[in-house]
């Protein structure tokens, strides 16, 4: 092993560690000397050069990635922290159809909660604006500055109380939505790009 | 055409069940697995081995020891489980039904 060599898997090694800062203290050191053992055994008993096994392992950072991903969804999973499941999920919809869908239908139903929580809210506070209208056909349901005119209003302040169940459903649905979806995700593995 | 997309894809795929095809025939470092699995051509990468074991690892398929042998750095040896066994039982089965399934479709000869 010359000097060079030796500084090239050093810092090779410093970057992993530092790009798996994250992960618990001890797995992160027992991968970084798994990585460490096994340019030892590339270099001495493969007869490659420290260049060429850094360069098959690929980007520090990119290795790194392959563990954390894993980590995190489980991590995540198991602490509840559904803000970190659906950034997973987004990060990884562009690999994995299954991602994208519970991703995306977790921001709708989100986004649902959130319209629910504003009707419910905004009722008590300009009354005339917030309903859920009907013509013969058609319903609407919302905050419009003009109410739309020959359309019977149907909840009046009921609307409230029908606001607030159903922005709590979507919450939760949003919820089960990115449980059970990162459960699945997480069971077909990591994908490594 | 371009068929390394597709052959990565094909590579990802295998990787689990050579890796625990390999370890089953017993205890075994990286630097092993990966010579047993690439001596016919190229299945599993360097850089995909390892994370591939950590997560085999963390799931109950593999355990693993530090061993210091006289003389040389210290290796991470891997072993199946019971858990491991039953997978690699399990996914051996579902490989030869595929791979006859698809042996019948596409080496045909006309």
């Amino acid at each position: 092993m010359n000097q060079t060599g030796a500084d090239a898997a050093q810092a090779y090694l410093a970057r992993l560690s530092r790009a798996l800062r994250f992960l618990p203290a001890e797995d992160r050191a027992a991968i970084v000397a798994e990585i460490e053992s096994h340019i030892a055994d590339r270099t001495t008993e493969g007869g490659n050069s420290i260049f060429d096994t850094l360069e098959h392992l690929g980007e520090p950072e990119a290795l790194a990635q392959s563990y954390i991903e894993h980590y995190r969804l489980e991590g995540a999973l198991a602490h509840s922290a559904y803000g970190t499941v659906l950034v997973t999920m987004l990060e990884r919809a562009s690999r994995s159809i299954l991602a994208l869908v519970i991703g995306l239908g977790a921001c709708l139903t989100y986004g649902l909660a959130l319209v629910f929580t504003a009707v419910a809210l905004i009722k008590p506070l300009w009354p005339a604006h917030v309903g859920l209208w009907t013509t013969e056909r058609t319903f609407s349901l919302g905050i419009v500055d003009n109410p739309p005119p020959g359309m019977r209003e149907l909840l009046g302040y009921w609307i409230i109380p029908f606001g607030a169940i159903a922005a709590i459903l979507s919450y939760l649905g949003a919820r089960k939505m990115l449980r059970f979806g990162g459960k699945i995700v997480l069971r077909k593995g990591v994908r490594k790009a | 055409m371009d068929i390394a997309p597709w052959l990565s894809q094909l590579r990802k795929g295998a990787a689990e069940l050579v890796v625990l095809a390999i370890v089953s025939r017993g205890d075994c470092y990286g630097l092993q697995i990966l010579e047993a699995a690439n001596t016919a051509g190229d299945i599993v990468s360097d850089g995909a081995l390892y994370p591939l074991l950590n997560r085999l690892e963390k799931d109950g398929k593999l355990s693993s020891r530090w061993v210091t042998d006289d003389g040389s750095h210290p290796r991470k040896y891997y072993r199946l489980t019971k858990e491991g066994a039953a997978t690699f039982a399990t996914m051996l089965d579902a490989w030869v039904a595929f791979r006859t399934a698809m042996s019948g479709v596409v080496e045909i000869k006309q």
